[in-house]
């Protein structure tokens, strides 16, 4: 032992001592940088790994059942079976695909969507293989499990009209959301959430939805679904009462038979809506999933419109019917009263025109009541030209005319419902006497839709309310504020007589429809209404018969119909397109709609 | 050569043996159960669902 | 189990006469050495880098023997020499070149995790040994105004590793992941931990390497701040025991040799700890025990064997050149 070497061992210890420091202080700091991590900045990091791994998504909520007004449904959710497959559990993906085309066939279209999803989605998603399952096609894939490794059945919900063409166009349908629709929505990203895209189903739309649930998953670094860690279910949709009524939708449907057109069946006293039938119709279950392009041009390209809600918004002459607006509206102005009798004989001139009415012999002298039951142009046509056509716009206006009424249909027209104003911004004319004479016989411009003829007619004959046409039942309070109209009941009675005469008097214009059910019977007022000019040469050498022409050409057969004729209920108005004649088609209709209510006895 | 073979160096291999710290012994094994629970949580896959069913 | 072959690796290491060690050190080295020359010239390629020589049996990686071998050999050359002799600068040339070289050849495997932690052995053992402060700051100075020549020697992966520490918002979904994701484990845990098996960024694979380097961060998730602390203290203990042992020993080779096994130790924790809590760049240090990884465990057990043999060697015999 030396002196060096002492000084180099003291020199040594001292050194370990500062690395010793030195090494205590880099734990401190590791410590320090714990308490950081774990301590103080806990509660982000706790944050930011839930965020990792959880992954909400949203559950769509059933959507609102809707009930007719006797509780019968008319719209629901049914289960609806999705064949999937999971690419990641089958070893040979495309041996799967031809061991379930096997059982389950599949479109060209279907297969080419499914391959480009096995190629675009990761291996875990499920892929949808088809839709609406059967209960045998389920029972085969369960069966065939074996052969189909990665093959997985799905329940969903999916929209089911059980009644299929007989509400289309009351409750429209269901689709899936277009991005136009998408902005605010967060059940929109949602796949298989549906929309109402037409009828009550976008009316009442909010309503039906419900609240969306969410369900909590866990999920790995890679997206995988690893757990459920909660589930809110979500509210399913409030479910709407409608007013109509099923049996009688379905007499109405049927009385149509093989015709086009519309009928839309009201309460008097409420305005309720008891049936509301526009034909053809079309199956709303083929729109719930998507509808094929086939259907789809099928349905765009028919020549009688099935698309189209002829009640509200096929707008029409209502011809003859609204005779009785320009009776009630001159009655009421005091140019005619209930002795008041004009000569027709067949024909008269206004200005330098001539005006023919239907029946070319004449029908000579007539009162207002005969008129009507008649259907008497020439005393129409004197009568408009007497009473002017700002009182019968004004009266026509009040009876729910000339306007939308606002039941939620989509593409409610507002008819057309002439008045001096209006031809000069819209011609730049003078209105005419030649306009009064036609709109007295309800040709011309006056236009107007089957809702609102219904309406007219429910106004005139619960004695002048104000009812409002509505799928909704309305309450008493709602009752208690319709107005009544500012129309004498004396002269409310004439018209109803004249109504009444039409289908019950000898000689009236649709006495083949009448019935008597213990005493209740029908009144009403037939119309008929040109397609086509019928020229002056025609005229003379006599003209064709409206049989005889191409259907398109023909005639629209209109007939109003109400029962009782003592104590009102019920009012009916049908439109046949083309129809040829409103005694002879359209009247038989609304006869057997009508008797259906009282057999009903809807209430 | 009176280097080599064990303990010779003025030690048995009984004297080496017990010269060890234990403590220091111990402190290895205890961490390295430590890592070999570790492991074994790192090894252990949890089990996941089936397809969301969504 | 690795574990137990290893102990007994120790065990054995520990049984051989101190002296041994002396003798073979400078032979040690300079095998470690052929060796690291050998893996840069045949190497086969392991996880995109040389660092593997294999004997058939089993594989060594050079640079971990490299880490023993510089120990022994600076603790014999310093044992050799007078406190004089060691504060001169001619004494450091040969130490300075001989631990530069290897650092170098580890380097371009390239292994910089482990190339720096051989260089900060040396130097600390360079400290130790009693070299005057301002050679420190001289080198350090210089070292600093070579910064920018060695940071374009650097491979791209490491100029990432760097850089993404620096800011691991840089790249949150590349390279500056595996940080981010470490520190949401370790935040996460909070005081006591999701519970064993329950660490959601483990299991749930959002950490990556979870097995190797990243071992603690899965530890923390799991045990929370306390069993962090509790390995953090029981690894504090190990390397307190180690300096014990360099104090209570007499002889001048064996408190070297313990500092430098001891500091090689201390490194590995510090580094591994540091870099998955985001303190120092991700370098790819195991954590010695934990961690899974067999090399590691037998380079590191071997070096507790050393350090146990001088423990246990209480004599104060001179080790000399004879």
């Amino acid at each position: 032992m030396n002196s060096s070497d002492n000084e180099k061992i003291k020199v040594l210890g001292r050194r370990t001592i500062f690395l010793m420091l030195f090494n205590l202080a880099a734990f401190a700091m590791i410590a320090a940088r714990l308490y950081y991590l774990q301590i103080y900045e806990a509660d982000k990091y706790k944050v930011m790994s839930d965020e990792n791994r959880i992954s909400t998504r949203f559950l769509v909520p059933p959507r609102g059942v809707i009930y007719d007004r006797n509780g019968v449904i008319i719209a629901k959710n049914d289960q609806d079976f999705q064949a999937l497959l999971i690419a990641e559990q089958t070893s040979d993906v495309q041996k799967t695909l031809e061991a379930f085309k096997q059982i389950i066939p599949l479109s060209e279209d279907e297969e080419n969507r499914i391959l480009k999803d096995i190629k675009n989605k990761r291996r875990f998603i499920p892929i949808k293989l088809k839709n609406d399952l059967s209960w045998e096609e389920v029972a085969k894939i369960e069966l065939h499990a074996p052969d189909l490794p990665g093959v997985e059945i799905n329940e969903g919900l999916s929209r089911i009209y059980p009644y299929a063409d007989l509400y289309a166009h009351v409750l429209g349908y269901v689709g899936p959301i277009s991005d136009a629709d998408k902005k605010d929505n967060p059940l929109a990203m949602v796949p298989g959430f549906k929309i109402g895209k037409a009828g009550l189903e976008r009316y009442f739309d909010y309503k039906l939805q419900g609240k969306g649930g969410t369900v909590k998953l866990e999920v790995n670094a890679y997206g995988r679904v690893m757990k459920e860690i909660e589930r809110n279910s979500g509210i399913q949709g409030d479910s709407v009462r409608v007013t109509v009524d099923s049996r009688l939708q379905q007499a109405a449907y049927d009385a149509f038979g093989e015709e086009s057109g519309a009928a839309v069946v009201l309460d008097v006293r409420t305005g309720e809506i008891l049936a509301l039938v526009s034909k053809p119709s079309f199956d709303p279950n083929l729109f719930t999933n998507g509808i094929s392009y086939k259907h789809w041009n099928a349905l765009l390209n028919n020549e009688r419109t099935p698309l189209v809600n002829k009640a509200v918004s096929g707008q029409y002459s209502p011809g003859s019917t609204f005779k009785v607006v320009v009776a009630l509206a001159a009655l009421e102005a005091g140019v005619i009263n209930v002795g008041t009798r004009f000569y027709c004989a067949g024909g008269m001139d206004i200005g330098n025109i001539r005006f023919h009415c239907w029946k070319h012999a004449g029908h000579g002298s007539l009162n207002v009541v005969e008129a009507l039951k008649y259907s008497c142009d020439i005393f129409f046509y004197e009568t408009a030209l007497r009473v002017g056509i700002d009182k019968i716009h004004d009266m026509a206006l009040s009876l729910g005319m000339g306007e939308t009424l606002h039941v939620g249909l989509d593409n409610e027209k507002s008819g057309l419902i002439p008045s001096r104003a209006w031809k000069k911004s819209r011609y730049d004319t003078n209105w005419t006497q030649g306009d009064s004479a036609n709109s007295g016989i309800g040709q011309g411009y006056v236009l107007v839709t089957p809702l609102q003829l219904a309406t007219m007619l429910a106004r005139v004959v619960n004695g002048g309310y104000a009812v409002q046409p509505t799928f909704i039942k309305p309450t008493d309070a709602d009752l208690r504020k319709i107005k009544r109209l500012d129309i004498s009941t004396r002269h409310i009675e004439l018209v109803k007589q004249g109504m009444f005469e039409v289908v019950n008097g000898a000689g009236g214009t649709a006495g083949r429809a009448k019935f008597n059910i213990d005493g209740a019977t029908m009144g009403g007022k037939t119309g008929t209404t040109q397609v086509r000019r019928i020229s002056m040469k025609e005229r003379l050498s006599g003209i064709v018969r409206d049989e005889q022409l191409p259907w398109k050409l023909r005639n629209h057969a209109w007939f109003m119909g109400f029962t009782p004729v003592d104590n009102p209920r019920y009012a009916v108005a049908v439109i046949v397109e083309h129809g040829s004649s409103g005694s002879g088609v359209a009247a038989p209709i609304a006869s057997k709609i009508l008797q259906k209510a009282l057999e009903l006895n809807i209430r | 050569m009176e280097y080599i073979g064990y303990g010779n160096n003025g030690q048995s291999v009984k004297e080496k043996i017990l010269g060890m710290s234990f403590t220091y012994i111990l402190l290895m094994i205890i961490l390295a159960g430590i890592g070999t629970l570790t492991l074994y949580s790192g090894l252990t896959e949890v089990g996941h669902l089936g397809p969301a069913s969504i | 189990m690795r574990f137990g072959v290893a102990l007994v690796l120790m065990i054995f290491m520990a049984l051989i006469d101190a002296r041994q060690y002396y003798k073979w050190a400078y032979v040690f080295y300079l095998v470690s050495m052929m060796l690291l020359v050998a893996v840069e010239v045949f190497g086969h390629i392991g996880m995109g880098a040389q660092r593997w020589i294999n004997f058939g049996l089993f594989k060594v990686q050079p640079s971990e023997l490299m880490k023993i071998g510089i120990v022994l050999f600076l603790a014999r050359y310093f044992n050799a020499m007078t406190i004089q002799g060691i504060r001169t600068i001619r004494g450091l040339i040969i130490p300075a070149l001989l631990t530069l070289f290897p650092v170098a050849l580890i380097a371009m495997e390239p292994d910089l995790g482990t190339s720096l932690m051989v260089l900060i052995t040396a130097t600390v053992m360079v400290f130790v040994a009693g070299v005057q402060w301002w050679k420190f700051a001289l080198v350090g100075a210089a070292g600093g105004g070579c910064l920018p020549i060695v940071w374009n020697c650097l491979h791209e992966y490491q100029k990432n590793r760097v850089l993404t520490f620096l800011d691991p918002e840089r790249d949150p979904l590349g390279t500056g992941y595996h940080i981010i994701q470490s520190k949401i484990a370790f935040g996460s845990g909070g005081i006591f931990g999701k519970g064993f098996l329950h660490g959601t960024q483990t299991h749930l694979n959002f950490l990556p390497e979870k097995h190797t380097d990243f071992i603690f961060t899965m530890f923390s998730e799991e045990f929370g701040m306390l069993g962090s602390l509790t390995v953090l203290a029981l690894n504090l203990l190990v390397i307190a025991l180690g300096y014990l042992f360099a104090f209570r020993t007499r002889n001048y080779f064996a408190k070297l040799t313990i500092i430098g096994l001891n500091t090689n130790y201390f490194l590995y924790v510090f580094i591994n700890i540091s870099m998955v809590m985001g303190l120092l760049p991700v370098v790819g240090v195991p954590l010695p025990l934990i961690s899974y990884g067999g090399t590691v465990m037998f380079s590191i057990m071997a070096s507790f064997g050393i350090i146990l043999c001088m423990s246990v060697n209480k004599s104060k015999m001179a080790f000399d050149d004879n």
